[in-house]
């Protein structure tokens, strides 16, 4: 364990390897000599920042070089790199692009009036420079009486989201803030990493199992084997990836599983995987193909809300869960609202006396704690009260949730259950489950202002997030919530 | 000792030489900054030169001269950000590589790199004190008068900050 005297010790080591250098304030102050003081009168107290959160162009484009900046930095620190790629060089080749391509099929086993129910398109442009998206969706809904696959197509960009319903040949508009749709692009972005490549980054048991040459390049290919922990079923899960050794280009991926003593079966299969990919004219352009249905046009399409998780709804009170984080130091932030639904009494008071750090307001439906879904372990993540906003006239509560013990990764589990209690004269026993996605992982202060922050401010009357909810303050309330759970 | 805020009212008012007191303060912070991106120390020279340089120009947009030490790194931060994406546009990642390994003592060994790394997780307040307590060798009294905050209240940020220096670069090595 390293102690604060280890640590002051090697801070001090770091700064002798920094060691002054008088000849960088010579030049810096020779270069000044040119510059006189009347260059000042040019500036004006408006500062570069604040114009470039005024205008949604330049904001935007600072956020999506703000995210290509984060992902590049990754890289750079990454050493891991050599002239010969292995497949633990991966997910860094691919967290510094700045465009990916991914085209390939889902296959499904099942049978639809004793017919095999046929693979799906899968395809994803993501253009992290400009914050655009376009990607595939696949909704299977299944019964004893039909098994029906239909494929929606979504396109971001701008200040539009348009979604082509392909089944029924629909098309509809919403429009969209500047951070929705950066809050999308790195949702689908995060959602294709996580299913290529969080097995690679835990280095789950990964190795070279073979070669083959696809269109003239050799791949060595790379499998890994892992059981499904995040479920009762005996069902193992297979990886395998193509990966060119000498450019790092990835040819293939592969996801097989078997159930039991069932035989493998095929799950996801891309062919295409292209990074930093010359993006054609038009894939973000959002015509309507021939033959749909318009349902509404960008000039009458409604506001997105920012509406991440989940609605429950029973018996006149409802939970709605809004949007999700987890921290690296594994709390937890949600956003959400606990209503009675017939009635009209503002809940202002039930949070104006609370305090930050402090106990939640009792709404009628109330999340006190999470626990991770689908993991072994046994964590409950205990509630604080962080603030609360004002959108339109409803309050969203902002929770933070801290772990009493260990907790999972990302891919050790679903989500999180909301473990929740009515406080209500309404006669309704327990309330009916209900779960949030790990949500976007907070790792720096950047993070926390961009993502948290954001919501924040995107879920409020004003368009500003409460000032007292800084990445410091929350980190030293999750120290404070910890210290019991660590005697 | 004047203070951050003082200095910057110095040189918006003409004194140009107070830029020099900023300069020698931030000097090892900012290339410690470029450093961390970087991973080289004649890169992170040269981006560190234009990040002051930046400063100077865009002084007079700077709503709180007090805050001039955590603008300046985040300045710095961006210059290293972009210096980084135009190498990467120039270069092939194995040439990079193959450039470091050749050049051994132009970069940080792989342990200050790290705690750097860690360094840079900080919450900001957090980071401008250790940056100027170890890498300006300043005393925690003279931390205190630059960011014009109480021995003690600097005190705790630098406690708090070696806690979390600890917890960050423990759970790095698993």
């Amino acid at each position: 364990m390293t102690s604060e005297e280890t640590i002051k010790e090697k801070l001090g080591e770091l700064a002798q390897a920094i060691s002054p250098d008088e000849a960088l304030i010579e030049n810096v102050m020779s270069r000044l000599d040119t510059k006189t003081t009347a260059e000042f009168s040019a500036v004006t107290t408006q500062n570069i920042w604040r114009t470039i959160m005024k205008s949604p162009i330049t904001k935007l484009a600072t956020a999506a070089a703000i995210i290509i900046a984060a992902v590049s930095l990754i890289t750079i620190l990454d050493k891991s790199a050599t002239p010969a790629y292995g497949i633990t060089d991966v997910p860094g080749l691919f967290k510094k692009a700045k465009a990916i391509h991914i085209q390939g099929w889902i296959h499904f086993n099942l049978t639809d009036k004793g017919k095999k129910v046929p693979k799906a398109p899968v395809e994803r442009w993501i253009d992290l420079e400009n914050g655009r998206a376009r990607f595939t969706g696949t909704l299977v809904n299944a019964s004893p009486e039909q098994v029906k696959v239909t494929i929606k197509e979504t396109v971001l960009s701008g200040q539009y989201k348009m979604v082509l319903y392909h089944g029924r040949k629909q098309a509809v508009f919403y429009r969209m803030s500047d951070y929705q749709r950066m809050l999308k692009t790195h949702d689908c972005l995060q959602d294709m990493f996580g299913r290529l490549f969080d097995k690679i980054e835990d280095l789950n048991n990964i190795v070279k199992t073979g070669q083959e040459e696809i269109d003239g390049v050799a791949y060595d290919i790379w499998t890994c084997e892992f059981k499904e922990t995040a479920s009762d079923l005996e069902r193992i899960n297979r990886y395998k990836y193509w990966l060119s050794p000498t450019t790092g280009e990835s040819g293939r991926f592969q996801s097989w599983y078997k159930n039991g003593e069932e035989p493998w079966r095929l799950g996801h299969d891309y062919y295409e995987i292209e990074r930093d990919v010359d993006i054609p004219e038009g894939i973000f352009a959002m015509e309507i193909p021939e033959g749909y249905e318009a349902i509404n046009s960008k000039d009458t399409a409604g506001p997105l809300e920012l509406d991440e998780q989940g609605y429950l709804g029973t018996r006149g009170l409802a939970l709605d869960a809004r949007i999700s984080f987890t921290l690296s130091d594994g709390s937890v932030i949600l956003g959400w609202r606990g209503v009675d639904t017939e009635s009209t009494v503002s809940q202002r008071e039930l949070f104006e006396q609370l305090k930050f750090g402090g106990a939640l307001p009792r709404l009628p439906v109330e999340v006190y704690a999470l626990k991770p879904l689908g993991w072994t372990g046994n964590t409950t993540y205990a509630a604080r009260h962080l603030a609360y906003t004002q959108k339109g006239d409803e309050l969203i509560e902002w929770s933070l949730y801290v772990p009493d013990g260990l907790w999972p990764k990302r891919s050790e589990m679903f989500g999180y259950e909301l473990l929740c209690k009515v406080n209500s004269e309404r006669q309704m026993g327990q309330w009916p489950g209900m779960s949030v996605d790990y949500g976007i992982k907070i790792e720096t202060e950047e993070d926390f202002d961009k993502w948290i922050r954001g919501a924040m401010a995107e879920l409020s009357n004003d368009g500003k997030a409460p000032e007292g909810v800084t990445y410091e303050r929350v980190l030293q309330l999750t120290e404070q919530v910890r210290e019991p759970f660590a005697k | 000792m004047r203070t951050d805020a003082e200095l910057v009212n110095a040189v918006l008012d003409g004194e140009k030489q107070a830029f020099a007191v900023l300069l020698k303060r931030y000097e090892r912070p900012v290339r410690a900054v470029a450093l961390g991106v970087l991973g080289d120390y004649h890169s992170a020279a040269d981006v560190s030169q234009e990040a002051f340089v930046k400063a100077y120009e865009q002084l007079a947009g700077l709503r709180k001269p007090k805050a001039f030490g955590a603008w300046l790194m985040k300045i710095a931060h961006r210059c290293a950000l972009d210096s980084a994406r135009q190498k990467l546009r120039e270069y092939r990642l194995e040439m990079k590589a193959a450039a470091l390994i050749e050049n051994p003592d132009g970069q940080l060994d792989e342990e200050k790199q790290r705690l750097l790394a860690a360094v840079m997780k900080l919450p900001r307040s957090e980071k401008q004190v250790v940056m100027l307590r170890y890498l300006s060798d300043n005393s925690i009294k003279d931390v205190a008068d630059i960011v014009g905050q109480s021995v003690g209240t600097v005190t705790k940020q630098l406690s708090r900050a070696h806690k979390r220096l600890r917890i960050i670069l423990e759970r790095s090595e698993k």
